[in-house]
C-alpha cells in the first residue's frame, strides 16, 4: 500500500467546505492589511476607524494639511538614577510578612490637619464655627486650588474602568 | 504564619508546596481556544475556553495535565463531596480506614484538594509495570501511591494516644482557631513540615537570589505621609517646576 | 487636555540605563553634568548567560500591597522602573525561547513581577485618592458614567476632557445619540436578550438542583453545611422530595 501522499484520488465534495476564519467582523485590517484593491481604495478615500496608532497617542493635530504639534501633549518620562537603590524585583522569602492596612483619606487627615486643630482647641484659637483663628497653610488650601495642584503635574490620570471604552 | 491567617485566605492546599503565584496557575491551567482581538469589537467579552478540567494527582501546569485535558477530550463527571474547612496537611499522620492496608498510619505527602484526595507515603500501593520501548531491557514495576479520600478512608492520628479520631476546627482563647480532636480534646496542630515548598524547606533556610530584596530592605518603613499626591511629591524631589495653568476643562 | 507621561506604562523602557533624566525638553538652553557612569548595555534585555538553557531560574516572591505601603513615593518610583527592566527582560527571553523553540526557565516570574507592578500601581493610587477625597470630596481619576447604550442596555463609559461645554459641542453632540425608549428594533432586541438570560439563569438553576440531588444519592453523610455554602440557592428539602433522589428522609 502506498503511502497516502501518494494515492492520487478524485474527491467530490457534498458539504459546503469550511476553510480559514469565517468571523469577518472581528478582522481588523490597520494600515497594512487587506488586498491590494482594499489598500488602493484606502489611499484614496481612508475610512478613518482603520487608522492604528499601534497604542502611540497623537502628539498635536491636523489644521487643514498641516500637523501642529502641541507640547504639552509630547511625553515625559521621569526615569529615577537606580544605582544606588537596594530594593529588587522580588521579595526574599526569609522576609517577615507586613500587615498594613490601606491608607485612607481618614489617615491623611489624622497625619495633617488632626494634631493642629487639638492644639487650637486647647488653647482656644477656634472660631466659634470650628475654624482656626490662624489658619495653616494648609487650612488655607480651598478644594479648587488642590485639584489645580494635582492636574499642574500634568500626569496620566488613572481610571477605575481602564476594560470600558 | 498565624494559623487563622492562613485559613482565612481559604488556600488551595494542593498548589501550596508549588509556590506558584494564582495568577500563574489560572494562566497555565485555562485553555483559551478564541479570544476577541485587542481594540473595539462589536461584542468584547467573546472568549471561547474549556470550562471543566479533569484534575487528577497530576498538578495544572504539567504536561500530564494537559495531555489529560487536551483540546476536545472529554471525561466522565467527578462528584466531589463538598468539606468546609480542609483539615489535611503535609505531613499530618494519619490513618488508613480502608483497602488493604487498612489500620496502618503514615504521613501524608501530597494533597489534591480539587478532588479530596489524599497519598499517604508509601501505603495503599498498587504495583504499575512501566513498559520499556527497547526490547531488550526488561520491564519495570514501579510501586505508586493510589489516593484516598479526606471524607471516609482516612483519619487523622491524636498525637497523645496514636488512635484515629475524627477532628473539628476550634477556636482557642487568644482566638487563634485550630484543629481539636472531639475524642480526646487535645489540640493537634499543623506539622511544620506543612511549611515545606518548592523553594524552601522552612522560610528561615530559604537561600537568597541575586534578584530577591534582603529581609532589613523589606522592613523598613520609608513612608511619610504628606499633603501632596505621588506626581507632586516626586516633582518636589526632583525640583520639577510647573507653572504653567490648564485651562477650564468639562467631562462628559 | 494634556496627557504628560510621568509614571511609564508602556513596554519601551526608554534606553533601559539607570541614567538620572530630568525634563530636558523645557529647558533646553541648560547643560547637564553627568555624575552617574553611564551603563548603555542593551544586554540588560537579556537575562545573565548563567541562566541561559537552564531547566529552572530560582525567584522570590512578588510584592505584596502590604509591603509597598511602608515604602515612600521616591522608593515605589524607583522600584516600578527596577520591576519594569525584569519585566522587559522576561519578556524578551520568552519570546527568544519561543523563537528558537526552546523551553523558557520559570514562566512564574512574569506573574509575579505583574502582580508586583499591579500592586505598586495600587498603592500609588490608593495615596493620590486619599489627598482627593480629603481636599476635593471626588477621586481624582477619570471619571466613568453609567448610561444606556444604543441597544438599550446598561453600560459604562470613560468620559473625555473637552475646553467646551456639552450644548456648544455640535460635533459630540452629531455623534452621541440619546438612547429613544420608543424604538421598536430595540425592543424587539430587549425582549429576545431577557429571554436568553432568563433561560441562562433557569438552566444553571435546574444544573445546581440536579448537581445536588446527584450529591445527595452519592454522599449519605455529607456536610449540610458546607453543601449550602456552595449551593446557597438550592433548595436542599425539595432536592428530597424529588423522584430522583434515592434516600429515605
Amino acid at each position: 500500500m502506498l503511502p497516502r501522499n501518494l494515492i492520487f484520488v478524485r474527491n467530490i465534495s457534498t458539504t459546503i467546505p469550511k476553510c480559514g476564519k469565517k468571523n469577518f467582523r472581528k478582522f481588523q485590517l490597520f494600515n497594512k492589511r487587506g488586498s491590494r484593491l482594499f489598500k488602493q481604495q484606502q489611499a484614496k478615500d481612508p475610512e478613518p476607524d482603520l487608522f492604528h496608532n499601534r497604542g502611540v497617542r497623537e502628539i498635536g493635530y491636523k489644521d487643514g494639511n498641516k500637523y501642529v504639534v502641541v507640547p504639552e501633549k509630547i511625553p515625559e518620562l521621569i526615569v529615577p538614577n537606580l544605582s544606588d537603590c537596594k530594593l529588587k524585583p522580588y521579595v526574599s522569602y526569609r522576609a517577615p510578612d507586613i500587615q498594613q492596612d490601606e491608607f485612607t483619606a481618614q489617615d491623611l487627615f489624622d497625619v495633617v490637619y488632626a494634631p493642629k486643630i487639638v492644639a487650637d482647641f486647647k488653647e482656644n484659637k477656634l472660631n466659634a464655627d470650628g475654624s482656626p483663628i490662624e489658619p495653616s497653610i494648609y487650612e488655607k488650601l480651598t478644594p479648587a486650588e488642590a485639584e489645580l495642584k494635582a492636574r499642574q503635574t500634568g500626569t496620566d490620570l488613572f481610571c477605575s474602568r481602564d476594560d470600558v471604552v | 504564619m498565624r494559623v487563622s491567617k492562613v485559613l482565612s485566605m481559604a488556600k488551595n492546599w494542593s498548589h501550596h508546596y508549588s509556590n506558584f503565584p494564582e495568577s500563574y496557575i489560572k494562566r497555565a491551567t485555562e485553555q483559551i481556544y478564541w479570544k476577541n482581538p485587542k481594540g473595539p469589537q462589536y461584542k468584547p467579552n467573546a472568549v471561547i475556553k474549556r470550562k471543566k478540567f479533569k484534575y487528577e494527582e497530576d498538578r495544572p501546569w504539567t504536561a500530564k495535565f494537559q495531555e489529560l485535558n487536551a483540546a476536545g477530550k472529554q471525561h466522565a463527571k467527578d462528584w466531589i463531596e463538598p468539606i468546609q474547612d480542609w483539615s489535611f496537611f503535609r505531613g499530618d499522620r494519619v490513618e488508613i480506614l480502608v483497602g488493604k492496608d487498612k489500620g496502618k498510619q503514615g504521613i501524608v505527602s501530597m494533597i489534591v484538594t480539587e478532588r479530596n484526595w489524599v497519598f499517604v507515603e508509601g501505603l495503599n500501593c498498587n504495583i504499575e509495570r512501566v513498559d520499556n520501548r527497547k526490547e531488550d531491557i526488561a520491564h519495570v514495576y514501579v510501586q505508586k501511591e493510589a489516593p484516598l479520600l479526606v471524607t471516609n478512608q482516612v483519619a487523622i492520628v491524636d498525637p497523645s494516644d496514636l488512635k484515629p479520631t475524627p477532628i473539628e476546627w476550634r477556636y482557642t482563647e487568644e482566638g487563634e482557631k485550630v484543629r481539636v480532636s472531639t475524642r480526646t480534646g487535645r489540640i493537634i496542630p499543623i506539622p511544620a513540615t506543612n511549611e515545606e515548598t518548592r523553594d524552601y524547606k522552612t522560610r528561615r533556610a530559604y537561600i537568597e537570589q541575586p534578584k530577591d530584596t534582603v529581609s532589613a530592605e523589606v522592613d523598613k518603613i520609608t513612608f511619610e505621609p504628606k499633603l501632596c499626591t505621588f506626581e507632586m511629591d516626586l516633582m518636589e524631589k526632583y525640583g520639577i517646576k510647573e507653572d504653567r495653568v490648564p485651562p477650564k476643562s468639562y467631562w462628559y | 487636555m494634556f496627557y504628560n507621561k510621568l509614571l511609564s506604562k508602556i513596554f519601551n523602557a526608554c534606553s533601559g540605563n539607570s541614567g538620572l533624566k530630568s525634563a530636558s525638553l523645557r529647558n533646553t538652553s541648560a547643560k547637564y553634568i553627568s555624575t552617574t557612569a553611564r551603563r548603555d548595555d542593551l544586554n540588560e534585555f537579556f537575562d545573565i548567560k548563567e541562566n541561559w538553557g537552564v531547566p529552572e531560574v530560582k525567584s522570590g516572591r512578588g510584592w505584596t500591597k502590604d509591603d509597598l505601603r511602608i515604602k515612600s513615593n521616591e522608593d515605589l518610583h524607583k522600584l516600578w522602573y527596577i520591576l519594569l527592566k525584569e519585566r522587559n527582560m522576561l519578556l524578551t527571553m520568552e519570546e527568544e525561547a519561543k523563537e528558537q523553540v526552546k523551553l523558557f526557565p520559570s514562566p512564574e516570574r512574569l506573574d509575579k513581577v505583574r502582580d508586583s507592578m499591579k500592586n505598586l500601581e495600587d498603592v500609588v493610587r490608593e495615596r493620590n485618592k486619599a489627598y482627593h477625597l480629603l481636599e476635593t470630596g471626588k477621586d481624582g481619576e477619570r471619571p466613568v458614567e453609567k448610561y444606556i447604550n444604543p441597544f438599550g442596555m446598561n453600560a459604562t463609559k470613560r468620559l473625555y476632557e473637552y475646553p467646551l461645554p456639552k450644548h456648544m459641542n455640535k460635533k459630540w453632540l452629531e455623534n452621541h445619540v440619546p438612547y429613544k425608549e420608543n424604538n421598536k428594533d430595540i425592543q424587539q432586541f430587549q425582549l429576545k436578550l431577557g429571554e436568553n438570560t432568563f433561560m441562562y439563569k433557569k438552566r444553571k438553576r435546574t444544573r445546581d438542583f440536579n448537581h445536588v440531588i446527584g450529591l445527595l444519592n452519592r454522599f449519605p453523610n455529607m456536610d449540610m453545611e458546607a453543601l449550602k455554602g456552595q449551593y446557597p440557592d438550592v433548595d436542599i428539602e425539595k432536592a428530597k422530595r424529588s423522584r430522583k433522589y434515592k434516600g429515605w428522609d
